[in-house]
């Protein structure tokens, strides 16, 4: 479902992708991860069609992210690294306006709406103004704008970051409930992220791909954990605040 | 076209939610306020000062010379146009500026909508609240009708005028918007850049012949002038809607563009 092939982008002097090559099949949960500034987003963005890859190539379905970016977009949900929001709607109504940009028929706006905040437990904050909300529920608009138009495709940038535990718990919960409807690429620097909701992980680091395996075949010689830190060769201290993914 | 509309919505939506617009709309209508009221005392000084020439010189036809359209209302157009400088910048200069700054123009810029449609929602709402601070200047302009006697062809095309003008604009300001992140380096990019659409033709008198003709083809006010005496020129209306579809279609070229960074 999603196909990333050799992909290259650079910033400046700095390369932020370096060849990067992976493949998600349709209705699996794949942990996208690596350490701050490994080149998650970025990759993220350039299968969101936010941004154009210097080499190589993206598919997302049949369509490549370059070439047929309007195809893409209509088969994708993102959730980027900071839920984009407007602070001055009341959730109902910015979810909406997502539905209608994604090109929801007017018909079917109200129903979707209902449906995702039903998922994303919302009801409660319905009426309220983004700007008054948590950065928990925050988060869970974020994750409904990526659903309202039901993508075959969903791709979330740290969807737990700077959450509480209670909070992670219960998007963790919400994504894996996701599985059975729709390919999900969701990047962490987080090692139990991908243990609690995906199959399969791809560790990228500095800018390339160093592992692409189930979770049990990288957890067969000690944990997940260790099988992290020896691929991206650190020792046991992983960078905390490794220059961050560039913006 | 449904995006165009959608996005038009919350762009107006947005613009009334905030005091911005109330601000601008309400600062434009009290500054007009004022510029009336004198111009109104003015006219009225001047026509009492040749009233007492005309009995004076037994020469009636002086009074014909203090014309109320062009004193009271042609001044009125050219003194709002003079604000338009200052309040449309501060229209414009959220419209995509805060949309980067907030990481929102990557919810649109992904959506399976072009950014030729962004643009045009986006302008349809901004230009739509100039448009009204426009209509709400009319307000003056009814006096006049009421309790004067003004010609009243050249207070339509006055309003023509400035409407051409506020939509000329309020595309450019976009457009300058778009290039930034920053709300305050939008607004005083716009600004600079109105500006030297008001004074580009400062130069023509020194420099003479064609230079002369083509910085005065340029000027803001100058294509400003005939609507003002109740003229309509094409060469004037294209002017204006040649700046209006530059700032549209520079707006989209540099949003379209920001995928290839």
């Amino acid at each position: 479902m999603i196909e990333v092939s050799a992909l290259e982008k650079r910033y400046g002097d700095t390369t932020a992708l370096d060849g990067v090559s992976f493949r998600v099949g349709r209705g699996e949960i794949v942990g996208f991860l690596g350490p701050n500034g490994a080149g998650k987003t970025t990759t993220l963005r350039i299968l969101s069609t936010y941004l154009t890859p210097d080499a190589g190539t993206a598919r997302v379905g049949e369509y490549d992210v370059a070439l047929q970016p309007m195809e893409v977009r209509r088969r994708l949900g993102y959730l980027p690294e900071h839920p984009p929001l407007y602070l001055d709607q009341t959730v109902q109504e910015f979810l909406r306006f997502c539905a209608a940009l994604r090109g929801v028929p007017r018909s079917r706006r109200r129903g979707a709406v209902e449906d995702v905040i039903e998922r994303c437990g919302l009801g409660e904050v319905r009426g309220r103004l983004i700007a008054n909300l948590s950065k928990g529920y925050r988060q869970r608009v974020g994750l409904a704008q990526a659903l309202v138009h039901r993508p075959e495709v969903l791709i979330l940038d740290e969807p737990t970051v700077g959450l509480d535990p209670q909070q992670i718990r219960e998007i963790r919960r919400l994504v894996a409930s996701l599985a059975t409807e729709h390919t999900v690429l969701l990047s962490t620097h987080i090692l139990p992220e991908v243990t609690m909701t995906c199959s399969r992980a791809v560790i990228i680091h500095r800018g390339k791909v160093v592992a692409d395996d189930s979770l049990e075949a990288l957890s067969r010689s000690g944990g997940l954990e260790e099988a992290f830190l020896r691929l991206i060769g650190e020792e046991l201290t992983l960078p905390a605040d490794a220059p961050g993914d560039p913006a | 076209m449904r995006a165009v509309f959608t996005l038009c919505a919350r762009e107006l939506r947005s613009q009334v939610n905030s005091p911005i617009a109330w601000t601008v709309g309400g600062g434009f209508l009290l500054l007009a306020g004022y510029f009336f009221f004198n111009l109104v005392s003015q006219y009225s000084v001047m026509l009492s000062n040749y009233a007492v020439y005309a009995q004076i010189s037994q020469n009636p036809a002086l009074l014909e010379r203090v014309s109320l359209n062009e004193i009271v209302i042609g001044n009125l157009f050219r003194n709002l146009l003079v604000l338009f400088l200052f309040l449309i910048p501060v229209l414009t200069m959220r419209s995509f500026a805060e949309e980067r700054k907030q990481g929102t123009d990557e919810l649109l810029l992904t959506a399976p909508v072009g950014a030729g449609e962004i643009v045009a929602g986006k302008y349809l709402g901004i230009v739509s609240v100039a448009l009204t601070m426009v209509l709400g200047s009319g307000i003056f302009v009814l006096v006049l009708l009421l309790y004067g006697n003004p010609e009243p062809g050249p207070v339509w095309t006055g309003l023509l005028g400035l409407s051409l003008a506020a939509m000329a604009l309020v595309a450019l300001g976009m457009a300058v918007s778009a290039a930034t992140d920053s709300q305050v380096v939008a607004g005083v990019g716009s600004f600079v850049l109105f500006l030297m659409l008001f004074v580009v033709d400062w130069p023509a008198e020194s420099v003479g012949g064609g230079t002369a003709k083509v910085l005065k083809a340029l000027s803001l006010p100058e294509r400003f002038d005939a609507f003002g005496k109740g003229l309509i020129s094409s060469p004037d209306v294209v002017y204006y809607l040649s700046l209006t579809a530059l700032g549209l279609f520079t707006g989209r070229a540099i949003l379209s563009s920001q995928r290839w960074r």
